[in-house]
């Protein structure tokens, strides 16, 4: 599990500090704490949820299994992430920069191809998990999927938060002094968390 | 009043996948080490179904959901943005004991047999498997509370979010009354008429359970 955990740190800081390149090589320096940060914090927060779930889903599942799968899928994100991390880092570094708000160059194309790619990963990992339920654990095909499902709701809501708590991230070119997170600081909508900033995409505020 | 007990005789036909019921030792143990009540009431509805189709180890097993239901209940409360750590137990026990004297005889009245700790097991299943599941919610509700400074004029607060994860608590707890009843073959066959009376007695413990957060001051 020390292991697992020591590649999931090193593999999410790699494509941290690539994803953190299209600003400033400080901001991709942050990142390095900042991503392995993100993970760490999401597993700590999310495990007794998980395993709540998991007892109710699955017999036999204990508890450090389902941390030991936990772990493992994260890393595998990582690990997927970090080896598209050349390509994010090529991209920061050659993209067309924003100039302002109004001018914001390739920026959201950058953005788009990060969050394709965080998906893509997240997918890849998920079915594979839901694999090795099914495999290892015997669990059959709708309870491997009920299980992995209930785990990505939980990782949703605590990741989710965890990451607006630690923005920005990428950052526009031309913004200097980015604090290291902008933890409960209100987003330009006036969202206040990760929920009502998904609440705001849904029903803007007049 | 119908004063018979259900004592379901084992059938040669019963599931060969479940286990036996709880035994009296393995209940004491719960209650010394509460982390294995977790495993007791989440992951063995077979277990439960037979200790309540065999009426065995009822008071036993109704203390230990009783003590899943307010031990387990506590962190959720405790932690912000609710800040009083008894309100969730007595939200979810308060308002299943509320309702529990009208599952039981309305249940004797028309003639379902269950003993009065029968049925007193099948209300406190409810609030110990949604004590148990707000024991898995509290760190995050707590994380979220930490990292949002919301106006109260907000859109979505950490109030909105708790209340979100004690309605799926609600809801996961009378998932696991109906896991338990279809877990067995013989519990099963309680079932018909049982289950028309549960549906309509869970109806009034939700309004129960809305009235109370309301008087609790959880909405």
């Amino acid at each position: 599990m020390v292991r697992c955990l020591v590649a999931t740190v090193a593999a999410a800081a790699v494509y941290g500090f690539s994803c953190g390149s299209v600003h400033s090589f400080g901001l991709a320096a942050r990142n390095l704490v900042k991503f392995p940060l993100l993970i760490l914090v999401t597993t700590a927060v999310s495990a007794l949820g998980w395993c709540m779930f998991s007892a109710f889903l699955a017999r036999g599942l204990d508890a450090r299994a389902v941390m030991k799968l936990s772990l493992t899928t994260f890393r595998d994100v990582s690990v997927l992430l970090a080896s598209l991390s050349p390509i994010t880092l090529f991209l920061g570094l050659t993209i067309d920069k924003p100039l302002s708000t109004e001018r914001l160059a390739e920026y959201p194309l950058f953005l788009g191809l990060n969050v394709a790619f965080i998906a893509l990963c997240g997918t890849v990992a998920l079915v594979r998990q839901a694999r090795l339920l099914l495999r290892r654990h015997d669990l059959g095909l709708a309870r491997s999927l009920m299980i992995t499902h209930a785990w990505l709701a939980v990782c949703l809501v605590v990741g989710g938060q965890c990451a607006w708590y630690l923005r920005p991230y990428y950052g526009l070119a031309f913004m200097e002094n980015l604090p290291f997170a902008e933890g409960t600081a209100p987003d330009f909508r006036g969202a206040t968390s990760f929920f009502e900033a998904v609440y705001h995409l849904v029903a803007p505020p007049t | 009043m119908n004063d018979e007990r259900t004592t379901l005789p084992e059938e040669a036909t019963s599931d060969p996948v479940a286990e036996g019921r709880f035994t009296h030792t393995e209940l004491t143990l719960a209650l010394r080490r509460p982390h294995r009540i977790v495993d007791f009431v989440l992951g063995r509805p077979d277990r439960l179904a037979r200790n309540l189709v065999e009426d065995a180890g009822i008071p036993l097993l109704a203390l230990v959901l009783l003590v899943a239901g307010i031990v387990f209940a506590v962190p959720f409360g405790a932690v912000p943005p609710l800040g009083e750590f008894w309100k969730i137990a007595v939200l979810f026990t308060g308002s299943v004991l509320i309702c529990y004297p009208c599952l039981h005889v309305f249940g004797s009245y028309l003639g379902f047999g269950l003993s009065a700790g029968q049925n007193l097991v099948v209300a406190l299943l409810i609030t110990g498997t949604a004590g148990i599941f707000s024991f898995g919610l509290a760190p995050i509700i707590w994380f979220i509370d930490l990292t949002t400074e919301a106006d109260p004029g907000a859109a979505v607060t950490p109030a909105h979010i708790a209340t979100i994860f004690l309605c799926v608590c609600l809801l996961m707890g009378i998932i696991q009354v109906g896991r338990c009843l279809f877990a067995i073959r013989e519990a099963a066959r309680l079932a018909p008429a049982f289950r028309q009376l549960l549906g309509l007695w869970l109806v009034l413990l939700v309004f129960i359970t809305y009235r109370m957060a309301r008087w609790l001051d959880l909405l």
